[in-house]
């Protein structure tokens, strides 16, 4: 461990951006004994690529992200005032996502760090996730995270740099794919999520009261389940048809205010378990619940989780939404942390990319 | 002005090679025949030729990469690490037919026709002199496409590819399997390239060449329900 500053690039590829940044981990005095500080942070979303399909088509966004990976990469350093030579180490997301788009993040990272003699990290992706709220919040270990994104459901217990406990998982759709399906459905446009809450703002929620998955089932622990709240919505929508302008607001709403109680409900769970298993209880205030992933970005979600948190004696933590869906920043930050703890990174730069990584084992 | 240290390598097809070329000759070659884990394979590869001639590998003024067609994974790993090394040591990359490179490979003294089996009846091709020159661009033809090649004037030929299985059967008497590898070797790509001018390499962006469609298909909008307006569909 180093007192000195330590420079990261990072590459992200896994899904529908093509991301590179460089942030800045910097060891100091506060509560997580580190400051975090982005020095570039360029994206390029393929979202008007997709669109017309209602969803990522995996070959057309493999063509794209090697089509302007390594300008992104040029740009960043450039933003950021930096030589790749004053990198500290490159990180690269290795999984889980696309397999055809990781390799090119991989690939390049692998490529640049042998170039420049610089350590290699790759990174699970969902790590890049669950670390973000120490960049921009600096919150100390331990703390609880609530993963919403288009690929994930999760909630786990994060200790340190490494240590992750899965509390419950989605048993079949992703949070934010639901919103992508339900979207879909009312005729919307992709990504979904934004979509259905910006039509369920001017909708009356209690219209269509639709099923909250899971919720009441005491032997579910914090596992999460969209997919019957999803036939629900179908359900309802095809006994509307022809489906007015009004009905879409009003389904929009019954869905997000299903959604939210679900989340909630296995949030409330889950401070319970770790209030319950935090040895040393830690005083009231300390006690944090994490929320990141591009789901984060829903107004509604974040008010009725901050309420949720309050009750619970948790402060309430959600990066800003540019952090929350897919960047760079997230993957050179867990390469910061990583090289900051001491990991080695993958000097025989021979790591796989994975489609599947599951951030830990689920233990009950 | 011509290169003086040129690295190659090669992922589009069923091996992976990496090449070093400096003043004349090839000083490092790799060639691991593979199906899958190109990816994995690549960059160790060229980690243990950068260890073998550091003092060479700092001198690399160009980089050199086949761009397909091939696999598209494949591809896409040559292409994003040589573009990757390219960012790194702000030397220029050129990309280079896959077929081209296989062509040149080529020991046959007849005329030359590369076809890979890229499945569903589909094969990439080139038509290329005995010399390896391409005669025309890279072309997916079907079977009964590649058979007909030469038939008005009876040109015998040889085949270089994984579609040489195919086309070279006891009836097709005019087609011979060439005894280069079914795949392109970055010793050929490295020596090919470092025959060009810093110039001409310039001019060779390393792009991929998929020369088929990605599979993509549009929502079917007979499965969408009805929607009471479908101009404001839904809009607040
Ligand atoms: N305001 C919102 N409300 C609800 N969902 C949203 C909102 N904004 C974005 N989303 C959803 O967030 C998802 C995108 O988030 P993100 O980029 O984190 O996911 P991903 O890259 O698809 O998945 P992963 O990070 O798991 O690989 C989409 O499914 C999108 O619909």
């Amino acid at each position: 461990m180093s007192a000195k500053s330590i420079n990261v690039l990072g590459l992200e590829t896994s899904c529908d951006e093509t991301a590179a940044a460089i942030v800045r981990l910097t060891p100091d005095g506060g509560p997580s004994g580190l400051r975090g500080e982005i020095l570039s942070n360029v994206v390029l979303s393929q979202i008007d690529l997709h669109a017309p399909y209602g969803g990522v088509v995996p070959e057309l966004a493999a063509r794209a992200h090697i089509d302007h990976l390594d300008r992104l990469v040029a740009n960043a350093l450039e933003e950021a005032d930096c030589r790749l030579q004053d990198m500290d180490a490159i990180a690269a997301t290795a999984g889980p996502g696309l397999i055809g788009g990781v390799l090119i993040g991989l690939t390049t990272g692998k490529a640049l760090a042998l170039a420049s003699g610089t350590p290699f990290f790759a990174i699970n992706h969902l790590e890049g996730h669950a670390l973000t709220a120490r960049l921009t919040h600096g919150v100390a270990f331990p703390y609880l995270l609530l993963l919403v994104s288009g690929g994930h459901c999760q909630l786990c217990r994060v200790d340190g740099v490494g240590d992750y406990t899965l509390l419950g998982t989605t048993r079949d759709d992703a949070v934010g794919e639901a919103f992508d399906k339900a979207a879909k459905l009312l005729g919307l446009g992709y990504p979904g999520g934004p979509e259905i809450e910006a039509r369920a703002m001017h909708g009356d929620a209690r219209r269509f009261v639709l099923p909250r998955p899971l919720i009441g089932h005491h032997d579910s622990g914090c596992d999460f389940s969209f997919s019957g709240l999803k036939t629900a919505l179908r359900q309802r929508a095809v006994d509307l048809q022809p489906i007015s302008a009004e009905d879409i607001c009003d389904l929009a709403a019954g869905f997000q205010a299903a959604i939210t109680d679900c989340l909630v409900d296995r949030c409330r769970r889950a401070m319970e378990k770790f209030a319950d298993t935090t040895d040393a209880p830690a005083p009231a205030s300390s006690k944090r619940l994490v929320v990141a992933g591009g789901v984060a970005a829903n107004q509604h979600l974040k008010h009725a989780l901050e309420d949720a948190a309050h009750r619970a004696g948790f402060t309430l933590s959600v990066p800003p939404p540019a952090l929350c869906t897919d960047n760079g920043a997230m993957i050179a930050w867990a390469g910061a942390e990583r090289y900051h703890a001491g990991c080695a990174g993958d000097a025989d730069l021979d790591a796989p990319a994975r489609a599947r990584w599951p951030l830990s084992e689920k233990i009950f | 002005m011509m290169p003086e240290t040129v690295l190659a390598c090669d992922t589009t097809q069923g091996a992976c090679s990496a090449a070093l070329w400096h003043r004349g000759e090839v000083v490092a070659a790799r060639l691991d025949e593979m199906q899958r884990g190109h990816a994995e394979a690549l960059l160790p590869c060229l980690a243990e030729i950068k260890r073998g001639a550091p003092d060479i590998w700092a001198r690399i003024d160009a980089l050199a990469v086949t761009v397909g067609p091939g696999t598209f994974t494949g591809v896409r790993v040559g292409v994003s690490a040589m573009r990757g090394l390219s960012l790194a040591m702000g030397v220029p990359v050129a990309g280079f037919c896959t077929l081209q490179i296989m062509a040149l490979g080529g020991v046959s003294p007849r005329r030359r026709l590369v076809a890979v089996d890229a499945r569903r009846d589909t094969y990439y091709t080139q038509i290329c002199t005995k010399e390896g020159t391409p005669c025309e661009a890279p072309t997916a033809r079907s079977l009964a496409d590649c058979l007909a090649i030469g038939a008005d004037d009876g040109a015998q030929m040889a085949v270089i590819g994984t579609g040489a299985t195919a086309i070279c059967t006891p009836e097709n008497t005019r087609f011979s399997v060439d005894a280069a590898p079914p795949w392109p070797q970055a010793s050929v790509l490295a020596t090919h390239a470092a025959s060009l001018s810093m110039h001409e390499l310039a001019a060779l962006p390393a792009t991929p060449l998929y020369l088929r469609p990605p599979d993509a298909t549009l929502p079917d909008p007979q499965k969408s329900l009805t929607f009471a307006d479908a101009q404001g569909r839904g809009a607040p």
